[in-house]
């Protein structure tokens, strides 16, 4: 037989006593739980998911023509002009540094399509050296077909939206406005959630030649020897003429650092459910408190120090914490496919990948952070308890 | 007599209560001194001041002025007042309480009920078995059940095992069988006379139960706040 | 490197609603529904796909009519068909519904005008990716389809291109003898077309082998 019987118990056994209440606030903190735990799992998502975006690129250092590289989206505005170039003998110079491991050239060309929406639109097409290119991007894979192996063949390889707006398939023709130049399909690629999937692949030499632009490319990409110091490389490359020097490293920064102001309203959000969370908790143990007035002063009259009193009713707030921060985890496991398909719905851009990663550091990080609203939620009501005086709530009939 | 042979004395005990901008004189002067052993009933009509008395001499309350001794310590006198814990310390050490409304945890069972004190406080002499108490009270079959589920005698019973648990030296009973019909109060009176003779407590009761303070050595009647 | 940002940005936003299967719309539905219809007052658009009409046994029905399966990894039955219903107050006077179709060298459009028994009003390329697409696309081209229906289209046999000599479809020309594959690629956008307007608007009326009538409830649509 048990001869002791402790404030935790106690604690416990008091929650029991107005069962749907305690499970509504268990369900409250629970959902506030689960939004926090989402948001940071989200936050955590969607950097890996950039990263592994960013590293689906292929190459680490993309080296363009100064003033301004790549530019489709001037060329959507300005229709094909201002394109800058290098000259082809630049992958000469950058193939001298020990640290780069290989490189792909890439031009990219336009034309004016007027058959293309209402009035006409820019097609583009990308140039690319079928010994190199290929290599640094395994893990394209196709539907149909392949890459092309002469690098001036009339051969193109196009991304699978790029193919499906113009239903074409292996075999189909493809036609170039203004130069009326037919270009065969070779290959079509499958979906792979990055801007690949709206190219249209041309074989580098074939592009220069059609387009007369013999000896220029308007990019180089660089895969970096694994050993290398990349900051290093990038301030040689810096000393080649007329050349940017693009990292990928800088890019997932640039966007990490758009996308924190994203962050700070979300965390805003959080910290609202928590807010809420916690007032749903100071009323239920207030409430509570208010109800057994009467049992409190019993108990300081057994002997209870206002201490053991702060003890019993900050066990309780405790209690329902955790319990509610262990249900608030669980959704956000369970719930994790379902947030993340809402959340690719909302977004404009949302990379490839899992985005809401929960694991278990951060399931521990949102069961602290619910503990530590609870501790604090729970002084107040605490604190009211232990200044009961027996008398206030001992009342005797008829005297 | 020594004043060891005291259990309490009380000198000169005053209480006002504010009410608003009234002041109510609930205790006017009253001194009395109890020795250990004894068994003191309290009686009176309605408004009296019996229950605001035994509050004093148990330590749940102040006095506004006068002093009270508990065995060998003063608790309050003209020169100090005892705060909430000071007050605390001293009812946990002397006394037990029984009131009129039970007052057990709906939620804990009669044997956790009557184990609470312990939760907070365990006197170095508290050794004996609490079954012990359980089986003298007669609900020692009872221990697993909860306040929900049994009688009103019963549950008196846990009470008075609860505050018996701590060896008090004073058992303070404030209106015990106030909700209990006549077979349940007579039971009452027959365990608080018991506990008295056989294990020496100090018993201060207030009932207005004719009856059950003929159980006592001695009665004190109180009109206005004064005995008279 | 701002601006190799805005490309990457630019080009993502840009792609992003292609991620689902791709069907034809109108351009700009407001002008182009004035246009064919000058009449009207308001129109409503209703999404369908044979996926969720009927699946498989409804894409066989289809392909049984046109006289041709679908082919290719673009024609599936989960691409959903955009249907115009035009109104002139509350009154229904007609449709509007376009449909992809593989080109030589890329993807025709074809959109046709019809009135409320399913015979053409309006005939036109919305896209045509070919070096003489301004003779397809010319007026003289469109009106050769005015009039004709469902029923006649049933003289042309899509596999063989061939027309029952003296029907209403041996009378259309090809303005372009080097687009020929275009040309072909017009008339069976055009069946289809007309059988899944029959279909989807029309309740199988004028066919007595699709047998279907999936009609919008009046209450239903968009």
């Amino acid at each position: 037989m048990k001869e002791k019987i402790s404030i935790s118990q106690v604690a416990y056994k008091n929650l029991l006593r107005k069962k749907t209440r305690s499970a509504l606030t268990i369900l409250g903190i629970g959902l506030s739980a689960w939004v926090l735990a989402s948001l940071l799992g989200f936050n955590r998502g969607y950097e890996s998911a950039l990263s592994k975006d960013i590293d689906n690129m292929g190459f680490q250092v993309l080296v363009t023509a100064k003033g301004c590289p790549y530019e489709a989206a001037t060329l959507m505005l300005k229709g094909g002009t201002g394109l800058r170039y290098m000259n082809e003998s630049v992958i000469a110079d950058i193939l001298k540094h020990k640290e780069v491991e290989k490189v792909t050239p890439m031009l990219m060309q336009a034309v004016f399509d007027p058959n293309k929406g209402e009035s006409g639109g820019i097609s583009a097409y990308l140039g690319v050296d079928p010994a190199t290119y290929p290599e640094m991007k395994t893990f394209l894979k196709f539907k149909q077909g392949g890459w092309f192996k002469d690098a001036s063949a009339h051969e193109a390889v196009l991304g699978y939206e790029a193919a499906e707006l113009e239903q074409r398939e292996v075999g189909d023709k493809i036609l170039v406005p203004e130069k009326n130049i037919e270009y065969t399909v070779v290959g079509i690629m499958t979906r792979s959630g990055t801007q690949d999937d709206g190219t249209i692949f041309v074989p580098i030499g074939t592009l220069q030649k059609d387009f007369g632009q013999e000896g220029k490319v308007t990019a180089v990409g660089i895969k970096v020897d694994k050993k290398a110091n990349m900051t290093e490389l990038e301030n040689k490359l810096y000393d080649l003429p007329d050349v940017q020097v693009v990292s990928m490293a800088q890019v997932k920064n640039t966007i990490m650092s758009l996308v924190s102001t994203a962050k700070v309203m979300v965390f805003s959000i959080a910290l609202i459910a928590i807010l809420i969370a916690m007032i749903g908790v100071i009323n239920t143990i207030l409430m509570s408190v208010f109800e057994r007035f009467q049992e409190i002063g019993i108990i300081k009259s057994m002997g209870a120090m206002p201490k053991d009193v702060f003890q019993m009713i900050w066990t309780e707030t405790v209690i329902l914490c955790l319990l509610g921060g262990v249900l608030g985890i669980g959704l956000s496991f369970g719930l994790a496919k379902i947030t993340d398909l809402l959340i690719r719905r909302l977004l404009p851009y949302t990379p490839t990948g899992s985005l809401i990663v929960v694991n278990t550091q951060l399931s521990l990080l949102t069961l602290a952070a619910v503990l530590v609203i609870g501790l604090v939620s729970g002084i107040y009501p605490a604190w009211r308890a232990s200044r009961v005086r027996p008398l206030e709530s001992i009342r005797s009939e008829g005297d | 007599m020594a004043a060891n042979d005291y259990a309490l004395e009380a000198q000169h005990l005053k209480k006002i209560y504010r009410r608003g901008s009234e002041e109510i004189l609930a205790i006017d002067d009253v001194s009395l001194s109890v020795r250990k052993g004894e068994f003191v009933a309290f009686v009176g009509p309605s408004g009296s001041g019996k229950t605001t008395l035994i509050n004093l001499l148990g330590c749940l309350d102040n006095a506004t002025t006068g002093s009270l001794r508990i065995g060998a310590r003063t608790v309050f006198s003209a020169e100090r007042c005892l705060s909430e814990s000071e007050l605390t310390r001293i009812r946990r050490q002397v006394f037990g309480y029984i009131f009129q409304k039970f007052y057990l945890v709906p939620t804990l069972t009669v044997l956790e009920n009557v184990l609470l004190p312990f939760a907070f406080f365990r006197k170095p002499e508290a050794t004996g078995d609490p079954m012990e108490i359980l089986k003298f009270l007669g609900i020692d079959n009872r221990i697993h059940h909860r306040p929900a589920e049994i009688s009103g005698g019963e549950m008196q019973r846990v009470a008075i095992a609860r505050a018996l648990v701590n060896k008090p030296e004073i058992l303070l009973a404030d209106e015990p069988t106030g909700n209990l019909d006549t077979k349940r109060s007579e039971e009452i009176g027959a365990i608080l006379k018991s506990l008295n003779e056989k294990e020496g407590l100090t018993v201060l009761l207030v009932t207005h139960n004719p009856g059950l303070a003929k159980v006592a050595h001695r009665t004190v009647t109180l009109r206005d706040g004064k005995i008279v | 490197m701002k601006r190799y940002l805005a490309w990457l940005i630019s080009l993502a936003l840009a792609l992003s609603p292609l991620f689902a299967a791709v069907g034809c719309e109108l351009n700009d539905p407001d002008r182009d529904v004035k246009r064919l219809f000058p009449d009207s007052t308001g129109y409503k658009t209703m999404y369908v796909s044979i996926a969720e009409k009927g699946g498989e046994a409804l894409q066989r029905k289809i392909e049984a009519r046109l006289g041709d399966p679908f082919k290719g990894l673009f024609e599936t039955a989960d691409v959903p068909y955009t249907m115009y219903q035009i109104y002139k107050g509350s009154e229904l006077i007609g449709y509007i519904h376009g449909v992809n179709q593989k080109g030589q060298y890329g993807g025709v459009q074809v959109v046709l005008a019809l009135d409320r028994e399913g015979r053409i009003l309006a005939f036109y390329f919305q896209k045509l990716t070919n070096q003489f697409a301004k003779l397809l696309r010319a007026p003289e081209f469109g009106k050769q389809f005015l009039g004709l229906s469902l029923k006649d289209f049933d003289d042309y046999d899509v596999s063989s291109q061939k027309a029952r000599p003296g029907s209403k479809l041996a009378a259309i020309q090809n303005p372009a003898p080097g687009a020929e594959t275009d040309f072909r690629a017009a008339l069976r956008a055009a069946k289809k077309n007309l059988i899944l307007c029959d279909i989807f608007l029309l309740g199988g009326a004028s066919s007595n082998r699709s047998g279907i009538d999936l009609r919008p409830d009046p209450k239903e649509s968009s």
